[in-house]
Formats: structure tokens, sequence, C-alpha cells
């Protein structure tokens, strides 16, 4: 058995948030503790996210009113505040334009130099989170094309293609009770779900299943991709994570509230003094256990600090060696359809949970 | 049935509409679903459909001038077509009670937005089943999305139908103008009113 996990990307346009930190442990963890089910293989491929109107609305506002700036001296905040001027802007790029830069990312990866700094910058945290870098660097070609995933669809019956007078292409599975979602625009622009399919759809037939991972602000996307994956005979399963509340609000990057609470910020502000371990794994406590089931109404840098305590504490009682088996570990966190995240941090908190076990979740995923 | 097309009845059309929902018990909103354009099945998909409505149904339809909404979709869906009071493979059509606050239709398809051009000087003659005359209906198409073009088709077909109380044509002749319409015969005008100034969309004339 094989799963290919396919995870939402971050845009590379604005600063890492405690959102974005908690979607990327928890998956994190999802993944080392399956790997102990069966073989999987994670899937990062940036470039549908580099290629998402989004993107692509910020890289041309950047070009239009800075052009031939230098990034690389700028912060997270310096790009993410443009981010935001890009957003509350009316200014929309013209067609031409933004195929421009489309042409560029299929051709030839094209990233814009703003989105090089702010990857880079993102690398820092990575690091010390001990987190993939693959989703850093990977941008790889599409493996179909736009029209070989519309004649896929057409072959489904699941195509609304209004394109003969002039209108949008739409996924079509209002039978299954979903609403009608454009992939296409009228004026003849693809958006991110249609970059999705075309990234992993082909590929999904290398694997004996699909695991879809996003954020709950694009969860109605990815019902619509997991019910079509479904019907095109691909083993589908969707994990989905919320976002973490910050000075009461859960804001998109684009509409503010992250200043001050950037991934790198609460590193500086909050873990100095911690090792690599006790920082991923008070990390770990604090967004997927502390805000997990007991959801804080707002992210803390006091719980944070407390969970960065308990994990110092927990690595200090846990002892060397002696790890349980890799399957009696298996067995106390696999669900009926994937893992506990949550059920397993707790076991390391329990006093009564034999220390063999505790140590072979630290292993697995520390 | 006839009428000159100047300022008195323009004036006199915009009263009709004005009063119009004076008596109306309840409002609607005729539902659009719209796979594809062709002009000659939608027109006979919209005919078809004023053919089923009762008394009732064609007084709510006059106090309800501007409620009708195009969407995106496909009318032969087993989710879809249950929704729809007529239909063909391109078009449907419902009357919903505006009141309904979540509405079917409206949750599972999306409005229906296009940028095709619409030409200026087309002509187009659609042979109908009915047993009336000719309808000679001229449009304005200045400044017309497709949308808001099928918007005013459907406006002006429906109401001179049902406000003139013809039978169905046996045949329509649509022109598409580069300016106000002004046929001396006019039956039926669709009017906007622009800062105060009425302007005529579109006309109906019957032969």
């Amino acid at each position: 058995m094989s799963t290919l996990y396919a995870p939402v990307g971050i845009t590379p346009t604005k600063p890492l948030t405690p959102s974005h930190l908690k979607g990327l442990l928890f998956f994190d963890c999802i993944r080392r503790l399956e790997s102990l089910l069966g073989t999987g293989v994670v899937w990062h491929n940036r470039r549908p996210w580099d290629i998402s109107l989004q993107t692509l609305r910020f890289w041309a506002y950047l070009d239009a009113t800075a052009p031939g700036q230098d990034y690389t001296l700028l912060s997270e905040a310096d790009i993410g505040l443009r981010y935001m001027q890009c957003f509350q802007s009316d200014t929309v790029p013209q067609q031409p334009v933004l195929e421009r830069y489309i042409q560029r990312i299929e051709s030839e990866g094209y990233v814009h130099p703003s989105s090089v700094r702010v990857l880079d910058l993102w690398r820092g945290v990575f690091d010390v989170l001990g987190l993939d870098g693959a989703a850093l660097v990977c941008s790889e070609p599409f493996l179909e094309s736009q029209q070989g995933v519309l004649d896929r669809l057409a072959g489904l019956g699941l195509l609304l293609d209004q394109r003969s007078c002039g209108g949008a292409v739409f996924l079509d599975l209002t039978d299954q009770g979903q609403a009608l979602r454009s992939l296409v625009s009228e004026q003849g622009l693809p958006n991110y779900l249609m970059a999705i399919l075309r990234d992993i759809w082909a590929r999904a037939a290398d694997h004996t299943e699909i695991c879809l991972y996003h954020d709950i602000g694009v969860e109605r996307d990815y019902v619509l991709l997991e019910r079509l994956l479904q019907l095109s005979g691909v083993s589908t399963r969707r994990i989905a994570f919320n976002r973490v509340a910050v000075e009461g609000k859960v804001l998109s990057a684009r509409q503010g509230g992250w200043q001050y609470f950037t991934a790198a910020d609460i590193l500086q502000r909050v873990a100095g003094g911690y090792s690599a371990p006790e920082i991923r794994l008070g990390f770990l406590l604090y967004f997927l256990f502390d805000d997990g089931i007991r959801r804080p109404k707002n992210y803390s840098d006091a719980g944070l600090a407390q969970a960065l305590l308990r994990a110092r504490e927990i690595l200090c009682s846990v002892p060397e060696g002696g790890s349980c088996e890799k399957s009696v570990l298996a067995a106390a966190v696999r669900t009926r359809q994937g893992v506990n995240v949550y059920g397993c941090l707790s076991l390391l908190q329990q006093r009564k949970v034999a220390g063999g076990l505790k140590r072979a979740i630290l292993e697995c995923l520390l | 049935m006839s009428a000159v097309l100047n300022e008195a009845f323009l004036r006199q059309r915009l009263a009709a509409v004005q009063q119009a929902g004076a008596g109306a018990q309840s409002t609607c909103t005729l539902f659009v679903v719209l796979r594809q354009w062709h002009a000659r099945s939608y027109v006979e998909g919209l005919m078809g459909f004023l053919q089923t409505l009762d008394a009732v149904s064609r007084r709510q339809w006059l106090a309800n001038f501007t409620k009708t909404r195009v969407l995106a979709g496909d009318p032969a869906r087993e989710a879809i077509r249950p929704l729809l009071q007529y239909g063909n493979q391109d078009v449907g059509f419902a009357l919903v009670d505006s009141s309904r606050r979540h509405d079917p239709l409206g949750s599972l398809l999306v409005d229906f937005r296009s940028t095709m051009p619409l030409d200026d000087g087309m002509r187009a003659d659609i042979p109908l089943a009915g047993g009336g005359g000719l309808w000679h209906l001229h449009l304005d198409v200045r400044g017309l999305s497709l949308q808001a073009y099928i918007v005013h088709l459907t406006h002006l077909l429906a109401e001179s139908a049902i406000s003139l109380e013809e039978r169905m044509p046996a045949s329509l002749r649509i022109a598409h103008l580069g300016v106000a319409p002004t046929p001396a015969n006019a039956a039926y005008a669709r009017i906007e009113v622009d800062e105060g100034a009425l302007h005529c969309r579109g006309t109906v004339a019957l032969e």
C-alpha cells in the first residue's frame, strides 16, 4: 500500500503565521506516524501555488509599482506589507500580464525575487522546527495539460464548458450535491483547482490512495477534489486543520494581523534558550495538543512558553534508549482512517505510559 | 395593439411597469439555467416555458419585471432538472418565490458570465411552434454583455406574450441594433431610465 500525500501549499508572498506553523507541524506529524503503518510519498509541489491568481496578482503588483526593487534585503514583514497593499488596491492586472507570468512559471519554473527572498527567510524557521524543506524548493512541471484534465472531466460527465459562448469552464458535481465550481474563468484564466488537478490527478494513479491535506479555509474546494478523485476511481481521504486565532481573529495574511506574530518573531521571542528538540516538541504540544481540542481563544506567548517547559520536562524524564517496537507504537496511534496525533501527544504527557512507548514516540516525532 | 413609439408611449409603458406589482400577493424570481447559448434553443425553451404558466404566475411575472437571474448550469442534471418547470438540453426555467431565502438553484449554481461580444448587425429568424404571426424583436445591444442581453430578451418576449395576451408567434425575427429601436408599430417596449431620461432598449412589434 502506498499513499500519495498532497498537502496544500503556502504561497511565498507573506510571513509565516501561527496558522501556517500549525498546518506544517500537523502534516509533518501525520506523515511521520503514518510511515509506521505503510509506505507513502509526499508530493510538495509549489508550482500550483506559484501559478495561483493571488500569487500572480501580487507579483504583477510588485513589478508594476516597484520595478527593479532589490528584495534581498527586505524582511518578511516588508514583503507582507506590500502583499496587504496589493490586495487593498483595486488594481487587477490585465490578462496578458498574468499570462506572461503563467507562461514563465510553466516553462521555466519562474519564481519572483520577492518570493525567492520569502522562501529563503522561511528556510530558517523550517530548519529550527525540523520541517521538510522540500516544501520550499520543489517546483516541478505539471504532469497533465489543462486540456487533458478537461477531457478527463468530460469523459466522466463532470464538465460544464461554456467557452463557446464566452463563458467559464466548471467542475460540475451538482449531482453529488456540490455547488458548481469554476476551473477556468470566462477570461480564460485557470485557477488553482485546475493547477492542482494538473499536478496530482495523473500522479495518483501510481499509488493506492491519495491523502489531501488542507486548511479549513479551502475546505469546500477540497471536498470537491475528494469527490472528483473518488469518482474517477482514486481512493481518497482528506484531512483538514483549523487556523489559529491571533488577538481574537482568524485572518488571512492579506488582511494583516500577523505583525509581531510571525513564526520568526515567535521563535525569537519565546524559544530562546531551548534546544532544537525542545523547541520542536514544545511547538507540537502547543499547536497540536493545547490548540487541538482545548482551543485557546488566541495564540499566546505564555501558552507556548508553558508548552516549551513541558517539552523540556518530557525530554528529561524519558530515558534514553529502550524504545518499544514500532508495531506497538503503530497500534497505539492507529485509527480507522489514519493516526491520532492528539492521542499520541497525550501519551507523552501521561505518567502511567511506559517509558519505552514514550521513547518510541519521541524518536518518531523528533 | 400597436402604438407609436414616442415619449408618451414610453411614459405609458413606464407607468404600467410601476403599477404592475400593486396587486401581487408575493414576489418571484425567474431562474434561467443556461448550459449553452443558442438563440433558437433559448427562445424555443422560453416560449415553451411561458405556455406552462397559469394566470396566477402570469400576474406574478408582471409584478417582477426586473428579477431574472441567469445561472450557469446543466438543466439536464438529475439534481437540477426537478427544480425546473421547463427546459431543454440547453436551457431551463423556474419561477421561484423570492421569499425563499435559500433556493437550491441559487445554492448549487453560479451566475452566468460571458465575455462574448454581441454583433450589433445580427439578424436572425427563429421558427416557432406557435400559431400566431411574425414577431419582430429589435434590441439595442450597445454596452450589453451576453448575460444582460439574455435578461432583456427574456423580459421582452415574456412580457409581450403575457401582457399582450397574443397567441405564440409562428416565427420570431430578431434584429440587433447599435441604436435605440424606434419602430412605429411597436406593441411592447422595454424601457430603461437613465438619470431621469427614458431610453428604449428593445421593442416587439407584431405582424
